[in-house]
Order: structure tokens, then sequence, then C-alpha cells
């Protein structure tokens, strides 16, 4: 009985007592420069010691900016043993240290928002998916990007159950380790990006086979039959109507790295069906063996690199008829490709992905490619395209550079200052008080609190505006308020008496078109998003930090889930002393004019918030 | 203002005086066609117009509630300088606090009343823009050589030319776009 309960016992404390096995925990990170640690997270806290530069140490429980500082060789992972806290901007990571594992489901393998099943879905690993894990715990990895460098919970895609990682191989990319064989169980559209308003690819027939790889939002990413490279998405279709391929089916077998012979030549010809949109293709030399993440377009060997001889007005479509969207001037380095009808579709120079949906605009081939006398800055330049030659026609063409008055020139870094409108708030609003009111004599002895009190109380709540005098804004003759806009004839070299000429100062980041999706490369709240600027902005009446990002959505979220959003980007991004703003942009929505959301912090937090529904009017959102 | 009215009746006469000079240098052999837009009504009837209207009424009310904050910090100080329990020098600092906070919200509310006016203009540039490629669109379908936005130049107009209920209609489908 004795020996029974003390085995009992012993059971007991063996199930209670905890684990030895040591969960990773912290990041090796370095000072900067010589660094005070201190007894708490606070810059007036008891200094304890101070770090030398360059001094590794392990920091951990990251809050208010403050790091939790131990030694490297610290196994325990609690607040208690840390030497004290320091100030993380000083600590940075060090250079290639090696966190996480990288590793790959044995099966499909779902990521979802929480270490339990019990949470959102987020994406679907396929049999094969190389990842990086790390913050092992309670039996769940966080699940990062392969190439993320940031040891960052916070940074994670999501959390998979730690059983069905084993570490990644060397080679994923034969044909049977990831994907599988799907038919379409009827006629079934296969479009550029997971959702059904995106452009048609291609179209599949009533049981035709292909090859299926990383589901998300319920649509799988569809390759050519036997796809042995999982980069080479064709496109993406509803995963309702791919059923597991049909019994007897035997995938065909795929050589690698060989671009399509048909595909090259209909690259040239710019056929339609095999738009370069779904093929990555390259005309030059045999393709390199490629990684996971790595694409054929992205080693940018594709295109011709010109000159522009002159200024060159871009047009959306390869037309005389279409609208204009951005003007080249004379000398600007740019790609081209794409021809169709004696138009060219333009890229930028740096533009990586050979895809028609990425062009800056189109203009006539003859007009971008000179007959001989390359500049300088071609021969200067190093870029691995060759420049062709071709002879240039005379045509009508060449007026079109010059005339008429383009649409709008590509906003500068420092637009030229408009001329405000005459608008006046209504003067019955009653925010006009609170600035009229300056100006009576009582309101003006501010020693008197009791007025002052009152003084507070006004309001800047404007009524319907009205917007009772205006001009164009664009419109401008010498120093009048004008307003005459000459439309030239069609025929004539253009005359134009208003508006200003914005200089276009092309830089390689600044020549796409601001309703292009530039991609996202972060995940926070289940949003995508991406920072595309960052910088001390000063207008006429305040100074403020702007941070200009893109949000991919589908659907048009909450106010309060965006400005969460926006409280964690402020927070990652944000520049102290200083008031920041954080402006939100939505798929669609010009970057050229105003966010859709702006949300303002001061050192304490949230400020103000507002959304500008406007601005959405012609987007999939309105 | 006196200075600003005449200003603005000068420069008037003198665009009509260019405006009389250009058709006249135009090539008499092309048919001239003039049409005219309201932008005013085009902010004020399209639908864009009405919902920029609504943006800057949140906008407001954003800023509304700001003041409304710090007017309540200085009205909770003064309460507290009410009570006689304090001390010459608690007082002294309470005193010394409450004038920055009223300096602060007068400064507040002047910049609130500017960042509204901004937003205003910034908005009203936004729908002319997209009104710009309407009207540019129009012309060329129609063959105007010239349309004119501001109703202080014009003094008699016929309907046939006015192009502003078209540029409403237009604005209004990118609603349903």
């Amino acid at each position: 009985m004795k020996r029974s309960l003390f085995f009992a016992i012993l059971l007991v404390l063996g199930l209670t007592l905890p684990s030895f096995a040591q969960e990773e925990w912290g990041e090796i990170r370095y000072a900067v420069r010589p660094l005070n640690v201190r007894a708490d997270r606070d810059a007036g806290a008891r200094r304890i010691t101070t770090l030398k530069q360059g001094e590794r140490v392990k920091v951990d429980y990251l809050k208010d900016d403050w790091y939790a500082v131990f030694r490297v060789g610290e196994t325990v992972r609690s607040e208690k043993n840390a030497l004290g806290y320091s100030f993380g901007k000083y600590l940075k990571p060090v250079a290639n240290a090696r966190w996480g594992r990288i590793m790959q489901p044995d099966r499909n393998l779902n990521v979802r928002t929480g270490r339990g099943p019990g949470y959102r879905h987020v994406v679907t690993l396929m049999k094969g998916d190389k990842i990086k894990v790390d913050f092992l715990k309670d039996g769940w990895y966080a699940v990062f990007k392969v190439d993320e460098k940031r040891r960052d919970p916070d940074r994670a895609i999501g959390y998979s159950i730690a059983k069905y990682l084993v570490p990644a191989k060397a080679d994923t990319h034969s044909a049977d380790s990831w994907g599988e064989h799907r038919h379409a169980d009827r006629m079934l559209t296969v479009r550029k990006e997971p959702n059904p308003r995106s452009p048609h690819v291609r179209t599949l027939q009533k049981g035709e086979h292909v090859k299926v790889g990383k589901m998300i939002k319920g649509w799988y990413a569809v390759y050519e039959p036997g796809e042995t490279d999982s980069s080479r998405i064709v496109g993406y279709s509803n995963g309702k109507y791919l059923l597991p391929a049909k019994s007897g089916y035997t995938p065909p077998t795929r050589k690698r790295s060989r671009a399509k012979p048909e595909a090259s030549s209909a690259a040239k010809k710019s056929q339609p069906k095999q738009s370069a949109d779904t093929q990555t293709v390259k005309k030059s030399t045999p393709e390199p063996e490629k990684s996971a993440t790595d694409s054929t377009a992205a080693s940018g060997v594709w295109g011709d690199i010109v000159s522009t001889p002159r200024k060159i007005i871009l047009r959306e479509k390869p037309n005389e008829s279409a609208e204009e969207s951005i003007i080249l001037q004379r000398g600007e380095l740019v790609k081209i490709d794409f021809e169709k009808n004696g138009w060219v579709g333009v890229f930028p120079i740096n533009e990586s992905k050979r895809q028609e949906s990425r062009v800056l605009g189109w203009a006539p081939r003859n007009l971008l490619v000179q007959k001989s006398g390359t500049s300088d800055s071609l021969e200067a330049f190093n870029a691995k395209p060759t420049v062709k030659h071709v002879p240039q026609k005379t045509d009508s063409g060449q007026q079109q550079a010059v005339s008429g008055k383009p649409k709008t020139t590509r906003p500068a870094a420092k637009p030229a200052p408009r001329p405000t409108p005459e608008v006046e708030l209504k003067k019955e609003t009653a925010q006009k008080t609170a600035t009229e009111s300056e100006k009576t004599p009582a309101e003006k002895d501010r020693a008197s609190s009791a007025s002052s009190a009152t003084q507070a109380r006004s309001t800047v709540t404007p009524k319907p505006v009205e917007m009772s005098k205006m001009a164009p804004a664009r419109t401008r003759s010498s120093s009048t308020s004008s307003s005459v806009q000459i439309t030239p004839s069609q025929k004539s070299s253009g005359v134009s008496m208003s508006g200003e000429r914005k200089k276009s100062r092309l830089k390689p980041e600044d020549i796409r078109r601001d309703t292009r999706n530039p991609g996202t490369d972060e995940v926070r709240h289940g949003f995508r998003f991406k920072v595309l600027d960052k910088k001390e902005i000063r207008t006429r009446i305040e100074r403020f930090y702007g941070i200009v990002v893109f949000v991919d959505l589908d659907t048009l979220p909450d106010s309060e889930a965006l400005q969460d959003l926006a409280a964690t980007i402020w927070k990652e991004n944000r520049r102290n002393g200083i008031l920041n703003q954080v402006n939100l942009y939505l798929p669609g929505v010009d970057r050229s004019g105003p966010a859709y959301a702006v949300a303002r912090f001061d050192e304490n937090g949230n400020v103000e918030y507002w959304e500008r529904k406007s601005v959405l009017f012609g987007t999939r959102f309105y | 203002m006196q200075i600003m009215s005449t200003y603005r009746r000068l420069s008037a006469l003198m665009l009509a005086a260019t405006l009389m000079t250009v058709l006249a240098a135009l090539p008499a052999s092309a048919a001239q066609k003039v049409g005219f837009v309201n932008p005013q009504r085009v902010i004020n009837e399209s639908r864009i117009g009405s919902v920029a209207q609504q943006d800057l009424t949140r906008l407001g009310e954003e800023k509304d509630k700001v003041i409304r904050k710090s007017a309540e910090e200085i009205n909770a100080l003064q309460l507290e300088l009410e009570n006689a329990g304090l001390s010459a020098a608690e007082r002294q600092l309470k005193q010394e606090r409450v004038r920055l906070l009223v300096r602060q919200h007068d400064d507040l509310v002047k910049r609130s009343n500017e960042q509204i006016k901004m937003e205003e203009a910034r908005l009203i540039q936004f729908i002319m823009k997209k009104a710009d490629g309407i009207l540019r669109d129009l012309a060329q379908r129609k063959d105007y050589s010239m349309i004119i936005t501001d109703p202080n130049v014009i003094g008699y107009i016929d309907n046939s030319v006015d192009l502003t209920d078209d540029v409403i209609e237009q604005l209004d489908k990118l609603e349903k776009k």
C-alpha cells in the first residue's frame, strides 16, 4: 500500500514537474554603441552596468521599446534573471545571426492565427513547402517566411503544429514532393490572383488535369501538370471545382529549367492567351537552377533597355485614343517589352517581373528606340539586357509626343504649390466663431480662466460644407484665378493657357503608376500590407512624420480594425518627438492623392483617425 | 476685402480681353466650339461631391473630439483652482498650467481650422482631377476647342453648351464601376 502510494505520488509529481525540455527563447543582439543597462524600462532608472559597443547579449521581453537583457548563455527564461533593461533601438540583431529552423510539413498543413486548432485558418502549406519556424510553445511553432531576418513573433505568418513539421530536405522540387494533381469538374476559369474579380488567364476544360499547390482563401495555385517548379504559377482557381485526379491518371514528366519554345515566341508576338502574366519566360540564356523562391523574371533578363530620345507621353493602352498615363522626360532609362501593333509596354528600368499588368504605360516603339547613337547613359548603365536599334519610322506619332496637354504629369517629390481654390467654409457654421472670436477684446484676455473655458467649448464641426467658390485646382493664368481651359483640337500642336506643368523627376522607384498594386511584405492582424515610404513632412501649419502604407484587401474592413492596424504600424515604424501620421491606401486608390484612412499619433498614442470614402470612387470598394 | 474684389474684377476683365485675343488669333477656318462647366454644381450635385462633404464632416467631428478633450482638461484644472485648500505656490503653479493649456488650446483650434480647410482643398482637388479626365474626353468627343469653368467670366451661356450635367453624370458613373 505504502509502495503503491509512493509510486502514485511519484507519477503525479512526474506529470506536474516542469519539463526540462528547453523551449527556444530570446535573441542575440549587440550594442551599436556604449549602452546603459538600467534597473527599469526608463531612461531615468538606476544604471546597473554599461554594455560596450559591439558587446553581445541575449534579449527578450520587449515592451515599450525596452528589452530585458540577459547573459548570452542564460538558459532560463525568466525576467527575474535579467541583468536589467536597455533601450531596444541601440540593440541590433547580430549579422547573419541564425535563428529558427528551416522545416517543411510532411503533409498539407494549416497555418493558424494562434496555437490551437480552434484558431482561424491563415494559409495551407503544401507538403514540402519550406518555412522557417521558431518560438516553440505548447507543441506549436510560430511560422515565418524562409527569408525572414527579424526574429520577432509579431512577424510570424501564423502558427502550425510541430509534430507534422520535419527538417527541410535539400531538394523539394521533385514532382512528388509538393502539390497534387486535380481535375476540373466543369469549365473553370484560371485567374491571375485568388479572387473572382482578378483578370482571366485561361479556361480549364471539364476533366482537364492540372497540378495544384497552396490554397489561399479557398483558391488553389494552379500549375501545369507535372510542374516541378513551385514558383511557376499559371494562376488561381476556385478549389471547390478542382477534384482529386481521376484514377489511372499519370502526370507527365517535365524537364526542369527550360522555357517553352512556344511561350518564347508568344512573348514576342504578345498572344493574349499566353501572356506573360501567367508564364515566366526568358528570351536569352537558359535558366539556371532555381531556388524555391526564385522566378524566371526575377533574374531581370528580359525586355530592352532604352533611353527616351525625347519627352514621351505614355498611354494606358496601346492605342492613340487611350488615356494618357505619365510623361517620360528626355534621356530617361526604361525597359520596354510586349510589342503590340507597333506599340510597346514601358516598365521601370529595374522591374524584375515581366508582367503586362506592371507597365507604366504604352508608347509607339519608334518613339522610344532610336536608329543609332545611343546615349551615354546607356553605355554607363550596367544592365544585362542589350539595347536594340530599330530604324525610326516617320509618322504622325511623333506629334503626339508634344501635342496636346498632358493629363497629369507624375507628381514630383515636391509638387509645385497649387493655387488655393477659392473655397470658403460656410460662414454660418460654428467653427468660424472659434477663429473670429479671437478678435474680440474680451476673449483676448487669456488670463481670465472663465472666459477661456467658454471659448474652449467652441468647436470646429463643419456643417454641410458650402464649397462656395472654387476654381479647378490645376488651372491658372498669370496671377489671376482664372479657370479657362483650352483643349486643343486633335490636329493642332496644342495651346495651353492654363495649368502648371510639373516636371517629372523620375526615379526608378517612383516610376510606378500610383494605382498599381505594389505588393505586400508583412502581415499584422490578418492584414497584408507594405510600408511604402516614411519621411518627415512640413506643411504650412505643422510638421509630422508621415508613414505611407499600402494595404491589400478584397473587402472594406471595419474602421476599428484599420485603426488597430495603423496603431501597430505606428509602433513599429514611429519616430519619437514628433507627431506621426499613418496614411493607409487601399487597392485601386491613387497613391498620389489622398489616402483612404489617416491615423495620427502623438507620444502617447492615437490622437485622431478619419477615413475618406470619396477616394474609393472608381475602385472595387465603392 | 474691397481691394480683393477690385482685384478680382480687374483680373476677370483682363482674362476676358485675353480670351478675345486668343479667339481672334485662332485659325478662322476651324469652327470654334466653346463649352462651359460649372465646377460649383459639379461639387454640389455629384455623388462624389456629397461623399466628400461627408468625409469633411467626419474630419470635423474628429477634430471636435480633440478640442473637447483639451477643453475638459482646462475645465478640470480650473475646478481644482477653485479649491480653497491650495497653498499659494500650488495655486500659482496651477494658474501657470492653465495659462499654458489655454494657449495650447487656442493653437489647437487654429490648427484644426486650418487642417479642415486644407482637407477641403485636397478633396476638391481630388474631385476636379477626376472631372478633368472626363472634361477632356467630352471635349474631344464633341469637338470643343475651349471649355470655360469660371462662371464669373460668363455673361450668357446657352444650355446646349453647358456640359455640367454631362460631367456630373460621368462622375456618378464612377461609383458604379
